[in-house]
Protein backbone atom coordinates (compact mmCIF):
# COMPACT_ATOMS: atom_id res chain seq x y z
CA UNK A 1 0.00 0.00 0.00
CA UNK A 2 1.57 3.66 -1.09
CA UNK A 3 1.57 6.38 1.48
CA UNK A 4 -0.69 8.21 -0.67
CA UNK A 5 -4.14 6.81 1.09
CA UNK A 6 -2.83 8.15 4.97
CA UNK A 7 -3.19 11.41 5.78
CA UNK A 8 0.29 12.26 7.66
CA UNK A 9 -1.14 15.29 9.08
CA UNK A 10 -3.97 13.14 10.81
CA UNK A 11 -2.32 12.24 14.01
CA UNK A 12 -5.70 10.67 15.09
CA UNK A 13 -5.79 8.35 11.94
CA UNK A 14 -6.68 4.46 12.59
CA UNK A 15 -3.39 3.67 11.48
CA UNK A 16 -1.68 6.33 13.95
CA UNK A 17 -3.91 5.51 16.80
CA UNK A 18 -3.70 1.40 16.69
CA UNK A 19 -0.58 0.81 14.37
CA UNK A 20 1.80 3.82 15.41
CA UNK A 21 4.89 1.91 14.54
CA UNK A 22 3.52 2.14 10.99
CA UNK A 23 2.27 5.56 10.75
CA UNK A 24 5.55 7.21 12.18
CA UNK A 25 7.97 5.28 10.61
CA UNK A 26 6.20 6.74 7.46
CA UNK A 27 6.38 9.93 8.86
CA UNK A 28 10.24 9.64 9.97
CA UNK A 29 11.03 8.50 6.54
CA UNK A 30 9.17 11.66 4.88
CA UNK A 31 10.78 13.86 7.31
CA UNK A 32 11.76 13.42 10.83
CA UNK A 33 11.21 16.73 11.62
CA UNK A 34 7.71 17.40 9.76
CA UNK A 35 5.51 20.19 9.24
CA UNK A 36 1.59 19.10 10.49
CA UNK A 37 -1.22 21.66 8.95
CA UNK A 38 -3.92 19.97 11.11
CA UNK A 39 -1.75 20.05 14.37
CA UNK A 40 -0.50 23.50 13.16
CA UNK A 41 3.24 22.63 14.15
CA UNK A 42 5.86 20.74 14.20
CA UNK A 43 6.08 16.63 14.64
CA UNK A 44 9.25 15.56 15.45
CA UNK A 45 10.16 11.32 14.97
CA UNK A 46 13.98 10.98 15.02
CA UNK A 47 15.55 10.00 18.20
CA UNK A 48 18.33 12.53 17.88
CA UNK A 49 15.67 15.43 17.27
CA UNK A 50 13.48 14.21 19.56
CA UNK A 51 16.39 13.93 22.51
CA UNK A 52 17.75 16.70 21.35
CA UNK A 53 14.33 18.52 21.83
CA UNK A 54 13.79 17.35 25.30
CA UNK A 55 17.26 18.65 26.12
CA UNK A 56 16.51 21.83 24.92
CA UNK A 57 14.89 23.69 27.67
CA UNK A 58 15.65 26.93 26.05
CA UNK A 59 14.58 27.04 23.25
CA UNK A 60 11.27 24.66 23.97
CA UNK A 61 9.26 25.97 26.58
CA UNK A 62 6.56 23.41 28.47
CA UNK A 63 5.11 26.94 29.74
CA UNK A 64 1.40 25.59 29.15
CA UNK A 65 0.08 28.82 30.58
CA UNK A 66 1.91 31.11 27.84
CA UNK A 67 2.47 30.42 24.13
CA UNK A 68 -0.27 29.14 21.64
CA UNK A 69 -1.24 25.93 24.58
CA UNK A 70 -1.74 29.28 27.00
CA UNK A 71 -4.28 30.79 23.90
CA UNK A 72 -6.23 27.56 24.25
CA UNK A 73 -6.40 27.47 28.14
CA UNK A 74 -7.18 30.95 29.13
CA UNK A 75 -10.24 31.27 27.26
CA UNK A 76 -11.47 27.89 29.15
CA UNK A 77 -9.56 29.03 33.12
CA UNK A 78 -11.93 31.55 34.19
CA UNK A 79 -14.45 29.02 34.21
CA UNK A 80 -12.43 26.11 36.15
CA UNK A 81 -10.69 28.50 39.15
CA UNK A 82 -9.94 25.35 41.30
CA UNK A 83 -8.75 23.22 38.17
CA UNK A 84 -6.42 25.65 36.89
CA UNK A 85 -4.98 27.48 40.10
CA UNK A 86 -3.66 24.32 40.71
CA UNK A 87 -2.64 23.29 37.36
CA UNK A 88 -0.98 26.37 36.85
CA UNK A 89 1.19 25.19 39.99
CA UNK A 90 2.28 22.25 38.40
CA UNK A 91 5.99 22.55 37.73
CA UNK A 92 6.22 20.41 34.67
CA UNK A 93 4.37 22.80 32.86
CA UNK A 94 6.35 25.69 33.71
CA UNK A 95 10.23 26.82 32.79
CA UNK A 96 12.84 27.73 34.88
CA UNK A 97 13.29 29.58 37.28
CA UNK A 98 9.96 28.10 39.37
CA UNK A 99 10.42 25.20 37.74
CA UNK A 100 13.98 24.18 39.20
CA UNK A 101 12.84 25.93 42.53
CA UNK A 102 9.88 23.46 42.87
CA UNK A 103 11.32 20.58 41.03
CA UNK A 104 14.61 20.08 43.74
CA UNK A 105 12.59 20.94 46.48
CA UNK A 106 10.04 17.83 45.47
CA UNK A 107 12.93 15.74 44.49
CA UNK A 108 14.52 16.22 47.81
CA UNK A 109 11.38 14.29 48.83
CA UNK A 110 10.81 11.74 46.05
CA UNK A 111 14.29 9.99 45.49
CA UNK A 112 15.15 6.46 44.59
CA UNK A 113 16.15 5.38 48.17
CA UNK A 114 12.43 6.65 49.42
CA UNK A 115 10.93 4.59 46.43
CA UNK A 116 13.53 0.96 47.08
CA UNK A 117 11.85 1.23 50.40
CA UNK A 118 7.88 0.82 48.95
CA UNK A 119 9.44 -2.57 47.22
CA UNK A 120 8.87 -5.53 49.96
CA UNK A 121 5.27 -3.99 50.25
CA UNK A 122 4.51 -3.37 46.21
CA UNK A 123 5.45 -6.95 46.03
CA UNK A 124 2.75 -7.80 48.44
CA UNK A 125 0.44 -5.95 46.65
CA UNK A 126 0.85 -7.73 43.56
CA UNK A 127 0.85 -10.83 44.55
CA UNK A 128 -2.91 -10.20 46.24
CA UNK A 129 -3.82 -8.80 43.19
CA UNK A 130 -2.41 -11.77 41.03
CA UNK A 131 -4.43 -13.73 43.11
CA UNK A 132 -7.80 -12.61 41.66
CA UNK A 133 -6.00 -12.68 38.58
CA UNK A 134 -5.32 -16.50 38.96
CA UNK A 135 -9.52 -17.46 39.35
CA UNK A 136 -10.93 -14.95 36.86
CA UNK A 137 -11.47 -16.37 33.16
CA UNK A 138 -11.02 -13.40 31.02
CA UNK A 139 -9.61 -11.02 33.95
CA UNK A 140 -10.00 -7.19 33.30
CA UNK A 141 -6.44 -6.68 33.54
CA UNK A 142 -7.10 -2.64 33.16
CA UNK A 143 -9.98 -2.68 36.02
CA UNK A 144 -8.11 -5.55 38.06
CA UNK A 145 -4.44 -4.63 38.26
CA UNK A 146 -3.17 -2.01 36.03
CA UNK A 147 -5.04 0.70 37.51
CA UNK A 148 -5.57 -0.81 41.15
CA UNK A 149 -1.66 -1.27 41.89
CA UNK A 150 -0.31 2.06 41.23
CA UNK A 151 -3.17 3.64 42.90
CA UNK A 152 -2.75 2.36 46.01
CA UNK A 153 0.80 2.25 46.21
CA UNK A 154 0.68 6.06 45.02
CA UNK A 155 -1.70 6.68 48.04
CA UNK A 156 0.26 4.80 50.39
CA UNK A 157 3.35 6.34 49.78
CA UNK A 158 1.92 10.07 49.54
CA UNK A 159 0.58 8.91 53.38
CA UNK A 160 -3.26 9.69 52.25
CA UNK A 161 -5.18 8.31 54.84
CA UNK A 162 -7.03 5.11 54.34
CA UNK A 163 -10.19 6.59 54.17
CA UNK A 164 -9.74 8.92 51.16
CA UNK A 165 -7.80 6.18 49.14
CA UNK A 166 -11.36 4.71 47.29
CA UNK A 167 -12.15 8.15 46.77
CA UNK A 168 -8.69 8.74 45.00
CA UNK A 169 -9.53 6.34 42.72
CA UNK A 170 -12.35 8.53 41.40
CA UNK A 171 -10.67 11.65 41.47
CA UNK A 172 -7.80 10.34 40.26
CA UNK A 173 -9.17 9.21 37.26
CA UNK A 174 -11.68 12.38 36.68
CA UNK A 175 -8.25 14.28 36.80
CA UNK A 176 -6.88 12.33 34.13
CA UNK A 177 -10.03 12.55 31.56
CA UNK A 178 -8.51 16.55 31.69
CA UNK A 179 -4.79 16.09 31.29
CA UNK A 180 -4.40 13.39 29.13
CA UNK A 181 -7.06 14.00 26.50
CA UNK A 182 -7.60 16.75 24.11
CA UNK A 183 -10.29 19.06 23.66
CA UNK A 184 -12.11 20.99 26.22
CA UNK A 185 -15.78 19.51 26.50
CA UNK A 186 -17.71 21.00 29.49
CA UNK A 187 -18.39 17.83 31.45
CA UNK A 188 -15.09 16.53 31.59
CA UNK A 189 -13.94 20.00 32.82
CA UNK A 190 -16.29 20.15 35.18
CA UNK A 191 -15.81 17.06 36.17
CA UNK A 192 -12.11 17.59 36.95
CA UNK A 193 -12.55 20.79 38.53
CA UNK A 194 -14.69 18.90 40.93
CA UNK A 195 -11.79 16.90 41.77
CA UNK A 196 -9.35 19.10 41.79
CA UNK A 197 -11.68 21.24 44.54
CA UNK A 198 -12.32 18.17 46.72
CA UNK A 199 -8.98 16.46 46.58
CA UNK A 200 -7.02 19.82 47.36
CA UNK A 201 -9.42 20.36 50.56
CA UNK A 202 -8.93 16.16 51.27
CA UNK A 203 -5.51 17.17 51.59
CA UNK A 204 -5.06 20.40 53.20
CA UNK A 205 -5.85 19.02 56.75
CA UNK A 206 -3.39 16.18 56.38
CA UNK A 207 -0.61 18.40 55.57
CA UNK A 208 -1.20 20.46 58.13
CA UNK A 209 -1.04 17.20 60.35
CA UNK A 210 2.19 16.52 58.78
CA UNK A 211 3.54 19.84 59.42
CA UNK A 212 2.93 19.11 63.50
CA UNK A 213 3.21 15.59 63.38
CA UNK A 214 5.44 14.37 60.43
CA UNK A 215 5.72 10.81 59.51
CA UNK A 216 7.45 8.47 57.49
CA UNK A 217 5.45 9.60 54.20
CA UNK A 218 5.83 11.67 50.98
CA UNK A 219 3.66 14.24 52.05
CA UNK A 220 5.76 14.71 55.27
CA UNK A 221 8.75 14.37 53.05
CA UNK A 222 7.12 17.45 50.63
CA UNK A 223 6.28 19.41 54.42
CA UNK A 224 9.91 18.83 55.53
CA UNK A 225 12.55 20.21 52.11
CA UNK A 226 14.04 22.72 52.36
CA UNK A 227 16.44 24.00 50.08
CA UNK A 228 18.92 26.60 51.60
CA UNK A 229 15.80 28.47 53.74
CA UNK A 230 13.12 28.12 50.84
CA UNK A 231 10.23 25.60 51.81
CA UNK A 232 7.18 24.37 49.43
CA UNK A 233 4.20 26.58 50.29
CA UNK A 234 0.77 24.30 51.38
CA UNK A 235 -0.83 24.97 47.79
CA UNK A 236 1.98 23.77 45.92
CA UNK A 237 2.30 20.80 48.14
CA UNK A 238 -1.30 19.89 47.20
CA UNK A 239 -0.46 20.63 43.72
CA UNK A 240 2.55 18.50 43.74
CA UNK A 241 0.39 15.99 45.86
CA UNK A 242 -2.26 15.99 43.00
CA UNK A 243 0.43 15.94 40.52
CA UNK A 244 1.66 12.63 41.95
CA UNK A 245 -1.54 11.11 41.87
CA UNK A 246 -3.14 11.63 38.28
CA UNK A 247 0.46 11.10 36.90
CA UNK A 248 1.65 8.37 38.72
CA UNK A 249 -1.44 6.22 38.14
CA UNK A 250 -2.44 6.71 34.02
CA UNK A 251 0.85 6.09 32.99
CA UNK A 252 2.01 3.02 35.42
CA UNK A 253 -1.79 1.45 34.03
CA UNK A 254 -0.59 1.86 30.76
CA UNK A 255 3.07 0.43 31.23
CA UNK A 256 1.66 -2.90 32.67
CA UNK A 257 -0.77 -3.15 30.23
CA UNK A 258 1.26 -2.43 26.50
CA UNK A 259 3.92 -4.94 28.42
CA UNK A 260 1.16 -7.33 28.68
CA UNK A 261 0.27 -6.90 25.05
CA UNK A 262 4.04 -6.65 23.98
CA UNK A 263 4.52 -10.07 25.54
CA UNK A 264 2.10 -11.94 23.81
CA UNK A 265 3.33 -11.21 20.87
CA UNK A 266 7.04 -12.65 22.27
CA UNK A 267 6.01 -14.85 24.39
CA UNK A 268 9.84 -16.38 23.95
CA UNK A 269 10.81 -13.23 26.15
CA UNK A 270 8.05 -13.97 28.45
CA UNK A 271 9.57 -17.43 29.15
CA UNK A 272 13.04 -15.43 29.14
CA UNK A 273 11.87 -13.57 31.92
CA UNK A 274 10.21 -16.52 33.53
CA UNK A 275 13.54 -18.62 33.76
CA UNK A 276 15.45 -15.24 35.16
CA UNK A 277 14.14 -13.16 37.28
CA UNK A 278 16.96 -11.03 37.18
CA UNK A 279 16.55 -9.60 33.58
CA UNK A 280 12.93 -8.06 35.09
CA UNK A 281 15.32 -4.29 34.95
CA UNK A 282 16.04 -4.73 31.54
CA UNK A 283 12.47 -6.31 30.83
CA UNK A 284 10.97 -2.95 31.87
CA UNK A 285 13.23 -1.15 30.53
CA UNK A 286 12.63 -2.58 27.07
CA UNK A 287 9.03 -2.24 27.64
CA UNK A 288 9.41 1.52 28.57
CA UNK A 289 10.84 1.49 24.79
CA UNK A 290 9.11 -0.87 22.48
CA UNK A 291 5.69 0.48 23.68
CA UNK A 292 5.55 3.32 26.53
CA UNK A 293 2.33 5.05 28.20
CA UNK A 294 3.18 8.12 26.25
CA UNK A 295 3.56 8.46 22.82
CA UNK A 296 4.44 12.74 23.04
CA UNK A 297 4.99 15.81 24.58
CA UNK A 298 4.50 18.60 23.43
CA UNK A 299 6.17 22.10 23.78
CA UNK A 300 6.59 25.10 21.81
CA UNK A 301 9.33 27.39 20.83
CA UNK A 302 10.26 30.20 22.56
CA UNK A 303 13.41 30.90 20.72
CA UNK A 304 13.89 30.38 17.37
CA UNK A 305 15.90 27.16 17.15
CA UNK A 306 17.25 24.66 14.32
CA UNK A 307 15.81 20.98 14.11
CA UNK A 308 16.76 18.18 11.37
CA UNK A 309 16.70 20.70 7.76
CA UNK A 310 14.13 23.00 9.28
CA UNK A 311 13.96 26.20 10.85
CA UNK A 312 11.60 26.48 14.12
CA UNK A 313 10.11 30.02 14.26
CA UNK A 314 9.29 31.36 17.72
CA UNK A 315 5.72 30.70 19.09
CA UNK A 316 5.11 27.54 16.44
CA UNK A 317 4.28 24.32 18.25
CA UNK A 318 6.50 21.40 19.00
CA UNK A 319 5.48 17.58 19.25
CA UNK A 320 8.24 15.46 20.00
CA UNK A 321 7.23 11.69 19.13
CA UNK A 322 8.86 9.56 21.78
CA UNK A 323 7.47 6.38 20.65
CA UNK A 324 8.93 7.27 17.28
CA UNK A 325 12.18 7.62 18.82
CA UNK A 326 12.44 4.85 20.83
CA UNK A 327 11.55 2.90 17.06
CA UNK A 328 14.22 4.48 15.62
CA UNK A 329 16.32 2.01 13.30
CA UNK A 330 19.41 4.81 13.37
CA UNK A 331 18.92 4.38 17.21
CA UNK A 332 17.71 0.60 18.33
CA UNK A 333 19.22 -2.02 16.17
CA UNK A 334 15.40 -4.23 15.41
CA UNK A 335 13.29 -1.82 16.98
CA UNK A 336 10.20 -3.60 16.22
CA UNK A 337 11.24 -6.81 18.75
CA UNK A 338 11.07 -6.95 22.07
CA UNK A 339 14.62 -7.77 23.62
CA UNK A 340 14.91 -8.09 27.24
CA UNK A 341 18.25 -7.98 27.85
CA UNK A 342 18.58 -4.78 25.55
CA UNK A 343 21.11 -2.80 27.21
CA UNK A 344 21.88 0.03 27.01
CA UNK A 345 18.60 1.25 26.27
CA UNK A 346 18.35 4.96 26.53
CA UNK A 347 14.69 5.11 25.31
CA UNK A 348 12.86 8.69 25.45
CA UNK A 349 9.88 7.51 27.27
CA UNK A 350 10.70 9.23 30.52
CA UNK A 351 11.87 12.44 28.60
CA UNK A 352 15.49 13.85 28.93
CA UNK A 353 16.63 17.14 29.97
CA UNK A 354 15.32 19.18 33.26
CA UNK A 355 11.45 17.72 32.96
CA UNK A 356 13.00 14.21 33.28
CA UNK A 357 10.38 12.21 34.60
CA UNK A 358 10.34 12.38 38.28
CA UNK A 359 8.33 9.82 39.09
CA UNK A 360 10.89 7.24 37.17
CA UNK A 361 12.07 5.36 39.82
CA UNK A 362 8.53 4.62 40.89
CA UNK A 363 7.04 3.58 37.91
CA UNK A 364 10.37 0.53 37.28
CA UNK A 365 9.90 -0.69 40.84
CA UNK A 366 6.11 -1.26 40.07
CA UNK A 367 6.61 -2.86 36.67
CA UNK A 368 9.49 -4.80 37.88
CA UNK A 369 7.60 -6.44 40.78
CA UNK A 370 4.76 -6.63 38.48
CA UNK A 371 6.57 -8.50 34.97
CA UNK A 372 8.44 -10.17 37.52
CA UNK A 373 5.75 -11.52 39.77
CA UNK A 374 3.02 -12.34 36.56
CA UNK A 375 5.96 -14.26 34.53
CA UNK A 376 7.08 -16.42 37.67
CA UNK A 377 3.57 -17.47 38.39
CA UNK A 378 2.24 -17.84 34.50
CA UNK A 379 3.52 -19.61 32.47
CA UNK A 380 1.13 -18.65 30.20
CA UNK A 381 -1.70 -15.98 29.22
CA UNK A 382 -4.36 -15.24 26.20
CA UNK A 383 -5.23 -12.26 25.46
CA UNK A 384 -8.96 -12.12 25.21
CA UNK A 385 -9.91 -9.25 23.15
CA UNK A 386 -10.65 -9.20 19.36
CA UNK A 387 -9.00 -6.55 18.36
CA UNK A 388 -7.00 -4.51 20.84
CA UNK A 389 -8.16 -0.90 20.49
CA UNK A 390 -6.62 2.55 21.97
CA UNK A 391 -7.82 6.06 22.86
CA UNK A 392 -7.79 8.37 19.94
CA UNK A 393 -4.96 10.69 22.08
CA UNK A 394 -1.93 12.67 20.34
CA UNK A 395 -0.04 11.80 23.69
CA UNK A 396 -0.82 8.88 25.44
CA UNK A 397 -0.76 5.43 24.54
CA UNK A 398 -3.64 4.14 26.62
CA UNK A 399 -6.04 0.98 25.14
CA UNK A 400 -9.72 1.07 25.54
CA UNK A 401 -9.13 -1.92 27.48
CA UNK A 402 -7.66 -5.56 27.98
CA UNK A 403 -9.29 -9.29 28.94
CA UNK A 404 -6.35 -11.54 29.28
CA UNK A 405 -6.94 -15.13 30.75
CA UNK A 406 -3.67 -16.27 32.39
CA UNK A 407 -3.06 -19.65 33.01
CA UNK A 408 -1.30 -21.56 35.73
CA UNK A 409 1.06 -24.47 36.26
CA UNK B 1 42.75 12.60 54.08
CA UNK B 2 39.56 10.55 52.61
CA UNK B 3 39.62 10.73 48.70
CA UNK B 4 36.39 11.16 47.66
CA UNK B 5 35.14 10.86 43.82
CA UNK B 6 31.87 10.09 41.83
CA UNK B 7 31.19 8.28 38.46
CA UNK B 8 28.15 8.96 36.11
CA UNK B 9 26.87 5.91 34.20
CA UNK B 10 26.21 7.85 30.79
CA UNK B 11 24.04 4.71 29.55
CA UNK B 12 21.56 6.33 32.68
CA UNK B 13 22.25 9.81 32.39
CA UNK B 14 19.35 11.34 31.23
CA UNK B 15 20.98 15.05 31.67
CA UNK B 16 18.38 16.24 34.21
CA UNK B 17 21.09 18.32 35.81
CA UNK B 18 19.90 18.01 39.75
CA UNK B 19 22.85 16.99 40.26
CA UNK B 20 24.71 20.26 39.35
CA UNK B 21 22.14 21.68 42.42
CA UNK B 22 22.77 18.62 44.79
CA UNK B 23 26.73 19.60 44.34
CA UNK B 24 27.42 22.66 42.90
CA UNK B 25 30.52 22.69 40.92
CA UNK B 26 31.05 18.55 41.69
CA UNK B 27 29.20 17.98 38.05
CA UNK B 28 28.85 19.77 34.82
CA UNK B 29 26.80 18.97 31.31
CA UNK B 30 28.52 18.23 28.56
CA UNK B 31 27.69 19.21 24.85
CA UNK B 32 25.83 15.66 24.49
CA UNK B 33 23.50 16.67 27.52
CA UNK B 34 25.28 14.28 29.63
CA UNK B 35 27.01 15.13 33.11
CA UNK B 36 29.96 14.43 33.76
CA UNK B 37 31.98 14.57 37.25
CA UNK B 38 34.78 16.91 37.40
CA UNK B 39 37.51 15.47 39.16
CA UNK B 40 38.58 17.56 42.65
CA UNK B 41 35.49 18.73 43.30
CA UNK B 42 32.58 18.65 46.41
CA UNK B 43 32.39 16.99 49.52
CA UNK B 44 31.38 13.44 50.51
CA UNK B 45 27.96 15.34 51.90
CA UNK B 46 27.15 16.76 48.53
CA UNK B 47 28.12 14.26 46.09
CA UNK B 48 25.95 11.77 47.80
CA UNK B 49 23.22 13.76 48.23
CA UNK B 50 23.74 14.45 44.09
CA UNK B 51 24.07 10.54 43.92
CA UNK B 52 20.77 9.97 46.00
CA UNK B 53 18.67 12.18 44.19
CA UNK B 54 19.77 10.77 40.78
CA UNK B 55 16.21 9.90 39.21
CA UNK B 56 18.16 8.13 36.71
CA UNK B 57 20.36 6.18 39.91
CA UNK B 58 23.55 7.29 37.30
CA UNK B 59 25.85 8.62 39.94
CA UNK B 60 27.95 6.32 42.06
CA UNK B 61 30.03 7.83 44.87
CA UNK B 62 33.35 6.80 45.92
CA UNK B 63 35.82 7.32 49.12
CA UNK B 64 39.28 5.69 49.57
CA UNK B 65 38.00 3.75 46.11
CA UNK B 66 35.01 1.80 47.94
CA UNK B 67 31.67 2.53 46.77
CA UNK B 68 29.82 4.67 49.26
CA UNK B 69 26.07 3.16 48.90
Amino acid sequence: MGSGSVDLDDLLSDEAVNRPEVFYARLRDTDPVYWNRRWNGWILTGYDEVADGFRNHRNLSSDRFAGPFGEDLSAVSSDYQRLFGFLSKFFVWKDQPYHTRVRSLVNKAFTPRSVEVLRPRVRQLVAELIEALRDADEADFLAGFAFTLPVIVIGEYLGVPPQGRDRLRQWAQDLGAVIFVSGNDEDRMRKGDEAMGQLAEFLRPVIRDRRAQPRDDLLSGMVRAQDRGDFLSEDEVIANAILMVFAGHETTMNLLANGIVAFARFPGQWAKLRDDPSLAATATEEILRYDGPIRAMARWAREPMRSGHHDIAAGDRVLLVQYAANHDPARFADPGSVDITRWPNKHTTFGQGIHTCLGAPLARLEAQEAFGALAAQFPRFEIAEDTLRYVPNIVSRSLRGLHVTFSGQ
Amino acid sequence: MQQVRATVDHDRCAGVTLCTQAAPGAFAINDDGQSEYQPGHGDLRDLREAADGCPMSAIAVFADDKEVT
